[in-house]
């Protein structure tokens, strides 16, 4: 019976081992601090036409994208189905029927949310996305080898892949105008370009206290809530919005992190080495238990 | 061999039973449509709505689905034999309770009412050998999937419904269950919300608005005997007979509280209905039985009921609204009552059911008949439709006038009161017209003017101003809501020359000198970009004029320019 002892033991340490790392940490990817003075941009949804300029500008300035003409952006039956960012674009504009007013539908703008912790930053395996301190996520491509997890963890679905690439695709996004503008001190090029200021481009903390204060002083307006301030734990692109955000497309995310869900989980799994040491020292002594009975018989 | 055959049959079934999870989870085995409980849309006009049982005054919380009953196919059914097949009656009128014999001493006797009444009838029936309705407990406490979503739902007023969705997605993001989270702190016991939001659905049924054409084809059908249906109480009648004085107009409206105010749902159906059953029996010209009919769906417009004559009731055309009280602080406001009249669908739209003067349940400082909303608050509130300020506020969302008003703050500012409060009821004549605009520009000003000074990749923009200025001095001349508030004559200006001293005859400040070109972090104005197209394009949509008149598209204001811009 010492056998079956010494099995219960080793068996005890193992488990023991695996609820040592069962610990979650606190909501934040530790690896990330929030720049407090970062920028965002605050999208008053009520104000955009759907002119499409947003869209104009944005091809105007990343060269990388295929070229299309300005009379194409002119072309509002695009709009009569909703689209999603691909490779040809790094935004698009929605339209979505207003059930406050038939004659009057929304608009809005979608493009990479720029999130504060970043599914992206977190699930891409060779560090191609960072998030840089002005707040934009920008891509790497001479680090991605092109796994497409970025576009599975994306909780708003943003990244586009150049499936129609064959020997170098590359994952497309929205980057702030990171390299052609922000760098250079000036604002995005949509924002610039909307005819409309539908956005409000400024450091972060900013636009949200100018999103109350636009809430606070047209009752009625607006849904009382900024799009993006708490999502998977803020974005640095907001919106506004007079009728529901589901209404325009939005997903209905809670305020939880991705990475802070799944960052404990991937590193408590070698934690110490401890749970591989727990896991084999069970397979093993299971084994050997199996194995000494076939020996006794 | 064996082994194989067990493996294809585990592999199958486990095959069979995803299928049918899967099935269940896409919803291909339920209905497409979602629809309200129990509501059959048939083609031919007004629905049938089902009435909700569930009494939650007895029987609160309930172990059976509510019952769906759908009274109008019973009511056809049975229109041959008359209402006092279920109903009783008494002194010769039906009375719309239900069952015959209504036991409300306990839920079990209440219960047990129910079901001697509907069951027995329909076994009755089947025993006849005639159509008869269901008798088992599944068939009528029908549980529909939109219950279910009712489940955990507190109740909110309905403004509450766009902070509600912000309240589910805050509070649900931590608290899986709010309404368990609640219940397990000592709050709440959601099963009576549950209860309660089902009465909701209950209570559903639209309303019968008794507008001016449905008062006036009573009027002519009972040749104008108003005692029918309003009443005079034995106290008033004493007076008036002391004072050897027929009732006037103004009596009969408000004392329908003997036999109860028509309002009231039981007073409503034993009165009315009843009416219209003796009518009918004596072959005269009778109002409908039937739910759907009166409970229908349509609500006539003000544009509709435009050549309906109103009620004669001796009221007064003109009145001075004034406090009645030495220590009164504002002056009195002129009060057009035939006016206003015209613009509503019936008196309920500013009287509420009560039909009663505003200053007999809103007192000064609040009184529980006005809900304890104050004289002021009743006049002046702007979210309210039977306010003035809320219905003025209401006006000004309007096509015609949205264009100048969807930009400008709502409601009241300080210098808005001598408008109203004037004191004396002959300011109801001086409602100013614009003066022709013409006399109103500077010398030197142009009619057709461009706008160059953003060109890029646009020519300048062609402004046609005085085509715009007759525009919106037309529409202000011909609304007298318009006339009574745009006091000045250079109000209209305003609305695009904002924020800034405008006079006659002289060159307002130019738009760029607060709207810069650049957008500078301090200021909280729109660049000059923004500003020209919040204030063109927004009021063109928001007044929804042809492409002709109002441009929406880029090219509609200023084209564009052949060549791409120089430089690149």
């Amino acid at each position: 019976m010492s056998g079956d002892r010494r099995n219960f033991l080793k068996k005890a340490a193992g488990l023991g081992g695996l609820l040592l790392t069962g610990s979650e940490k606190k909501a934040h990817a530790s690896f990330l601090k929030v720049n407090p003075d970062q920028f965002g941009v605050l999208v008053d949804t009520t104000q955009c036409v759907g002119c499409r300029s947003c869209e104009k500008a944005c091809n105007e300035i990343n060269t990388d994208l295929p070229r299309q003409t300005a009379e194409s952006f002119k072309d509002e039956s695009v709009l009569d189905k909703n689209r999603r960012m691909d490779y040809r674009a790094y935004t698009v504009v929605n339209r979505y029927p207003n059930p406050l007013d038939e004659g009057k539908p929304v608009f809005a703008k979608f493009q990479c949310m720029h999130c504060l912790y970043p599914a992206c930053v977190s699930a891409c395996i060779v560090g191609a996305f960072t998030r840089a301190p002005s707040g934009a996520v920008v891509y790497d491509p001479w680090k991605c080898m092109g796994c497409r997890y970025c576009l599975a963890a994306c909780p708003f679905q943003v990244p586009a892949y150049e499936y129609r690439n064959v020997l170098a695709p590359q994952v497309r996004k929205c980057t702030f105008c990171f390299d052609t503008r922000l760098t250079k001190g000036a604002i995005p090029a949509c924002v610039q370009a909307c005819p409309m200021e539908v956005m409000t481009f400024g450091k972060r903390n900013d636009l949200i206290a100018l999103a109350r204060e636009k809430i606070k002083e047209s009752p009625g307006r607006y849904v009382p809530h900024i799009y993006g301030e708490h999502e998977m734990g803020g974005t640095a692109w907001m919106y506004l919005s007079g009728i529901s955000f589901e209404q325009i497309g939005f997903p209905r995310l809670g305020y939880y992190p991705a990475p802070a869900f799944t960052e404990p989980i991937q590193h408590a799994i070698f934690k110490w080495f401890l749970p591989p040491l727990g896991l084999y020292a069970t397979l093993g002594s299971i084994m050997w238990f199996l194995n000494s009975r076939k020996k006794n018989k | 061999m064996k082994n194989k055959k067990r493996w294809l049959a585990f592999a199958g079934i486990l095959c069979a039973v995803m299928l049918v999870v899967m099935m269940g989870r896409t919803g291909t085995l339920r209905s497409e449509e979602q629809q309200e409980p129990g509501v059959t849309k048939k083609a031919d006009g007004p629905v049938e709505r089902p009435v909700f049982i569930s009494v939650p005054e007895i029987f609160e919380a309930l172990e059976r689905a509510p019952v769906l009953f759908k009274h109008d196919t019973h009511a056809i059914e049975l229109e041959a034999e008359g209402c006092e097949v279920c109903h009783p009656t008494r002194d010769g009128k039906v009375l719309f309770t239900y069952p015959k014999e209504r036991d409300e001493t306990s839920r079990d006797a209440l219960m047990n009412a129910f079901h001697d009444a509907c069951i027995g009838c329909h076994n009755e029936r089947s025993a006849e050998g005639k159509d008869a309705g269901p008798v088992t407990c599944g068939e009528c406490h029908v549980i529909e999937d939109s219950y279910l979503a009712h489940e955990y739902l507190p109740i909110l007023p309905e403004y509450y419904e766009p902070l509600r969705d912000t309240y589910h997605r805050d509070c649900l993001s931590c608290h899986q269950d709010p309404a368990k989270a609640a219940e397990d702190a000592g709050g709440l016991d959601w099963k009576r919300f549950y209860v309660k939001e089902r009465q909701k659905i209950e209570d559903e049924r639209p309303e019968v608005f008794f507008d001016y054409l449905v008062h006036d084809k009573h009027e002519k059908a009972l040749e104008d005997k108003c005692e029918l249906c309003h009443y005079i109480s034995p106290g008033l009648q004493e007076k008036l007979d002391r004072e050897q004085k027929e009732p006037s107009c103004q009596d009969w409206l408000r004392e329908i509280e003997e036999g109860g105010s028509l309002v009231e749902e039981d007073q409503a159906h034993s009165r009315c209905i009843n009416c219209h059953l003796e009518r009918a029996d004596e072959k005269k010209d009778a109002g409908p039985v039937h739910c759907k009919k009166c409970h229908t769906d349509i609500e006539r417009t003000v544009e509709e009921l435009a050549d309906v004559p109103r009620q004669d009731c001796d009221q007064e055309e003109t009145i001075l609204i004034q406090i009645e009280e030495e220590d009164v602080r504002m002056k009195g406001v002129p009060f057009s009552h035939t006016a206003h009249q015209a613009d509503t669908r019936g008196c309920q739209d500013c009287h509420h059911d009560t039909l009663e003067a505003c200053k007999t349940c809103h007192t000064l400082t609040g009184d529980e008949k006005g809900d304890y909303i104050t004289l002021a608050e009743a006049y002046h509130e702007e979210t309210s439709a039977w306010s003035c300020i809320g219905c003025h506020e209401t006006e000004k969302k309007k096509p015609d006038c949205a264009g100048c008003h969807h930009i400008m703050k709502t409601g009241l500012n300080e210098s808005a009161c001598d408008t109203c409060h004037t004191g004396t009821l002959e300011s109801l004549d001086n409602a100013t017209k614009i003066a022709p605009p013409a006399e109103l520009y500077p010398e030197d000003m142009d009619q057709e003017m461009e706008i160059s000074i953003l060109e890029n990749e646009y020519k300048p923009a062609k402004l046609t101003h005085e085509e715009i200025v007759k525009k919106l001095s037309d529409i202000s001349d011909n609304s007298t809501l318009a006339r009574h508030f745009h006091t000045e004559k250079t109000t209209i200006c305003q609305g695009c020359h904002h924020l800034g001293p405008v006079e006659e005859k002289k060159n307002p400040p130019q738009c760029s000198t607060c709207h810069t070109a650049r957008k500078e972090p301090e200021r909280k104005v729109p660049t000059l970009l923004g500003a020209y197209h919040q204030q063109c394009l927004g009021c063109h949509k928001q007044m929804g004029g042809t492409e002709e008149e109002m441009p929406q598209s880029c090219s509609g204001c200023h084209e564009e320019k052949q060549a791409p811009a120089a430089g690149k």
